[in-house]
């Protein structure tokens, strides 16, 4: 009998039900998504050549779980709110409290069923979308098909179930508390509790101003904070202390600043009184102080959600691009060889169908100690005995004509050398170069400027610094040990297959050892470097000191860019598709949070808008009163939020110079958009709700 | 003297068909300026309905409805409201506060929307408030104060933007009865003092008995009209009679 009764319920409270099963549905459809991607079999067989899939997915899957959940805890709990009033009724009428939350169980079961449904047929269509971007970002070329995916659906529905029970044990305690009295008064609630003095809420509105910009001061400021005035208290651990400071007091800056300081700013702006008698303006400031006094912490949440939400896609974004740098670092051109293994790795090239290898170039590279002085930060530096190698500026130049990635480079006179770092590349401006450098046969350079080492791969040149020095230093520099690389690009049809052809012929190992000892005597630099074993011997009993150095180096044998490229693009990919299916799906959910709050209100201020009506206030009038109550209510959020998140991807920028952020700007603007759509939405719907009242 | 209010064949009905509810019944009738006009009858009589219609927050099914000469039919929406803010006030049985503005604010809120000036807001509000006997709560907020004092606050709001007509539904009705007295005198006293034509609809013949000329109506319907004559303890007498024979239709047919 009950069950009947709450069907007919249903049926009579269709509009109030249709929000929360559209809410319901999209939730389903979401998580049904994302899941039938991780099952996806032929997207995994493809990506899961060379990484875990699925531990990413997983934790993605988990975030957007938290995420749902929330959002359904807030749909569930306006729902009650608003039926408070019946759930009153109906114990009125003697029914026992479990009595009336089996009949709110049995609701929720009955649209649950509906909605899974619903949302997992939604979902079939949408994965496909969803599937065929993921693949685009992973550079997979897939022919996906709709892929109905029976273990996905089944994870849906436990999953599913999972958070209806959790509802529903929420709406049972809700019902459980709700005081009979309750039903035969006004709802209190809009009475907001002022209990800190004034001097202390004027002094935390401050902080809470004063925080945020402190907060953004540092992080403007964060690589001279990080390498000038910390490092030696902090060392390279001030990168990881210092954002995490600054986060801190963001979040403690973010929730004085919704709590105080945005009603002090209305305040503030109220205290004129020939502004605040105009028109409405008196009920744009008392009821915009109110719903962000009730509001307070949702808008904080929300803003701290949005800001973590982009700087998410924000660090995703230049991962991405870090991972697709490294490789051009690693291999700018698609081979490397060394001398050794070329005429073999050409040959199993030559071998492959309609392959053919482009110009190549030979680079002679001459490795020997040196001495050299080297400085972290503000740090005084430091003399340190190291190999180097050497490369003429005449065979870089030749090399420049198939590495896209090598900068002109011009040296004023035989002594000037320019030093490519491959540390440069990532983390600029730290790491410093002495101005002069000694090499082992005694000449003195000076080091001109020091740019990004995009030469390929360190491990092929014994990882060790290269100095570009003009051809007659070149020439002239003895005590040298010499070798050659050879690197060169192809054209080829299948990129992908070549590299699998290449690699299961020719092996990747280390070869070439050299072995080397050198000491500083009186300010001079002297020793040995040679691939003679014997030498290995005599120097293995020598002590190692600041200014004794030995040891021996080897070298890789090649080198080849598209499978590294395929794993940057595949992982890097992945870490993009979720943050940005994470990111995006937070900004959603926390439209609709503050639409719900505010269409809640506004059935609660019908009155307050009646009463206008009647005082001769027009339609017109009120409209615009409300779209200027809600952008009270969407815009703060927003714009601190994009503030927050601008200043984190600011800190990123300033430690990983080489990453591109167009996809933190892009999702500012799809949240600015999201944020938009749902403002005029939501201010849409109050004015129908306000003037459906009168007759 | 004038008529400032002029009810012609007014008749309002709700529903189509089956379901149709006459709630006017082609009413006819006059008020003069200044007077103080009590409506009353039994629960549906279509009071309520009545005073809709005339501020023109309802529109009536047919009839002519003209206040201060104009027919208020005739305006178009943006003029309705312009009427409505410049020439009427407004009090309710549940005062409609607005929670969020202090009582000053609740009271300047008519004037604000005018844009009238702000020193001569503080001018009115100091006349209204010094009547009212409000002007010790203007800082407060509409829940910490009696509701004795609310209900003067929305006669405040009322009156403040000096109205030709004030609308009065059932404003004793959540008052006890010391309140309602003095809300009662204060109505008086504002009726003489400015000049206001007072309508006001009650089922209280207590409250009743302080207006100058009462119209009973039933079923939609003017059943009788009492005018006061000699005291107020008299007309009392006659009111409840009035009620009486609505209620039974006995009392006066069976002598």
């Amino acid at each position: 009998m009950i069950f009947k009764f709450s069907f007919k319920s249903l049926k009579a409270q269709f509009r109030n039900y249709l929000i929360y099963f559209v809410s319901m549905t999209f939730a389903v459809m979401v998580y049904y998504c994302f899941s039938a991607i991780t099952y996806n079999q032929p997207l995994v067989r493809r990506a899961g050549q060379n990484i875990q899939i699925a531990r990413t997915m997983g934790l993605g899957g988990i975030l957007i779980i938290i995420i749902i959940l929330g959002f359904m805890l807030a749909v569930n709990r306006f729902l009650l709110l608003k039926r408070s009033k019946e759930i009153g009724l109906y114990r009125l009428v003697g029914m026992r409290k479990d009595q009336v939350s089996l009949l709110f169980f049995a609701e929720t079961l009955i649209l649950g069923a509906f909605s899974l449904i619903m949302g997992i047929a939604f979902g079939i269509i949408f994965s496909k979308l969803f599937s065929m971007m993921l693949a685009k970002a992973m550079f997979l070329s897939i022919n996906s098909i709709f892929y109905l995916s029976i273990p996905s659906m089944v994870q849906t529905s436990i999953v599913f179930m999972f958070i209806l029970l959790v509802v529903s044990i929420r709406s049972t305690w809700m019902i459980w508390r709700y005081p009979l009295v309750q039903l035969f008064q006004q709802s209190q609630e809009r009475r907001f509790q002022r209990n800190l003095l004034k001097k202390m809420r004027i002094l935390l509105a401050f902080l809470g101003l004063f925080l945020i910009i402190v907060g953004y001061l540092a992080s403007y400021y964060i690589k001279y904070i990080v390498t000038d005035l910390s490092f030696n208290i902090f060392g390279i651990y001030g990168i990881l202390f210092w954002p995490l400071l600054i986060f801190l007091i963001c979040v403690i800056g973010t929730y004085l600043f919704f709590r105080y300081t945005l009603v002090a700013c209305v305040q503030l702006l109220a205290r004129s009184k020939k502004r605040y008698y105009k028109q409405l303006n008196p009920l744009i400031f008392s009821n915009g102080r109110m719903h962000i006094l009730n509001n307070r912490n949702t808008l904080a949440n929300v803003t701290l959600l949005i800001a973590t939400a982009l700087s998410m896609i924000g660090l995703a974004a230049s991962l991405y691009t870090i991972g697709i740098h490294t490789v051009n670092i690693t291999d700018p051109t698609d081979f490397i060889v060394s001398e050794a293994n070329e005429p073999e790795l050409k040959k199993v090239i030559g071998d492959y169908s309609n392959t053919s290898i482009k110009k190549s170039v030979t680079l002679n590279y001459k490795i020997m100690g040196s001495l050299l002085f080297r400085k972290i930060g503000k740090n005084p530096s430091k003399q340190y005995i190291e190999l180097v190698n050497l490369l003429s500026l005449s065979n870089y130049r030749d090399y420049q004509a198939i590495n896209p990635y090598l900068k002109p480079i011009q040296l004023k006179n035989d002594s000037q050398v320019v030093a490519l770092d491959s540390f440069q590349s990532m983390i600029g401006g730290v790491l410093h170069y002495g101005p002069s450098i000694q090499l082992a046969d005694g000449k003195k350079l000076t080091i001109q400027g020091y740019q990004s080492d995009f030469l390929g791969q360190e491990n092929m040149r014994y990882n060790a610094l290269t100095l570009i020095v003009t051809d007659r230093t070149f020439q002239q520099v003895t005590n040298a040990l010499a070798y050659n690389l050879t690197t060169f690009n192809v054209q080829t049809p299948d990129e992908d297959d070549l590299a699998d052809y290449v690699s299961s012929r020719v092996t990747s190992d280390w070869q070439a050892p050299l072995y080397y000892q050198y000491a500083l005597v009186n300010q001079s630099l002297n020793g040995v470097i040679s691939r003679d074993e014997t030498l290995n011997k005599q120097i293995e009993e020598l002590p190692q000191t600041a200014t004794s150095v030995h040891g021996e180096n080897w070298q890789l044998s090649y080198s080849s860019r598209y499978p590294d490229l395929r794993y940057a693009r595949r992982e890097m990919g992945l870490y993009v598709y979720v943050a940005m299916f994470v990111g995006i799906l937070a900004l959603f959910i926390t439209g609709s949070i503050l639409m719900l709050r505010q269409l809640f209100e506004g059935e609660r201020e019908k009155t307050d808008y009646d009463l206008l009506k009647r005082m001769g206030v027009s339609d017109k009038a009120i409209t615009k009163l409300i779209y200027q109550q809600n952008s009270l209510i969407f815009f703060p959020p927003m714009v601190i939020g994009i503030l927050h998140a601008s200043f984190s991807v600011y800190i990123f920028s300033q430690f990983v110079t080489k990453a591109g952020y167009w996809l933190a700007y892009i999702s500012c603007g799809i949240l600015i958009f999201i944020y938009i759509l749902f403002y005029f939405f939501t201010s849409a719907l109050y004015t129908r709700v306000i003037h459906n009242y009168r007759r | 003297m004038k008529q400032i209010i002029e009810v012609d064949h007014v008749s309002k009905s709700y529903g189509y068909l089956s379901n149709k509810v006459q709630v006017l019944n082609n009413i006819s009738f006059t008020v003069s300026q200044g007077e103080f006009v009590g409506i009353m009858g039994p629960s549906g009589a279509g009071k309520s309905t009545l005073l809709n219609v005339l501020s023109s927050i309802a529109l009536p099914t047919a009839g002519i409805v003209r206040i201060d000469g104009q027919d208020i039919l005739r305006m178009r929406d943006n003029q309705l409201s312009d009427f409505r803010r410049k020439q009427l006030g407004f009090i309710f049985q549940s005062f409609n506060l607005i929670d969020t503005l202090n009582v000053k604010d609740n009271i300047l809120l008519p004037l604000a929307v005018d844009q009238v000036k702000v020193e001569e807001m503080e001018v009115r509000l100091a006349q209204v408030a010094d009547i009212l006997g409000i002007a010790d709560i203007l800082m407060a907020y509409p829940m910490t104060i009696s509701v004795g004092q609310k209900q003067r606050v929305a006669a405040a709001r009322a009156l403040i933007t000096r109205p030709k007509i004030i609308f009065a539904d059932e404003p004793t009705g959540s008052l006890d009865s010391r309140s309602a007295t003095e809300l009662l005198q204060y109505m008086t006293e504002i009726n003489v003092q400015s000049d206001a034509t007072i309508l006001m609809v009650t089922h209280d013949p207590y409250t009743a008995s302080y207006c100058n000329r009462i119209l009973f109506i039933k079923d939609g319907v003017i059943f009788s009209e009492v005018v006061r004559q000699g005291s107020r303890k008299e007309f009392f007498n006659r009111v409840i009679d009035m009620q009486a024979t609505i209620g039974g239709g006995v009392r006066l047919n069976d002598f």
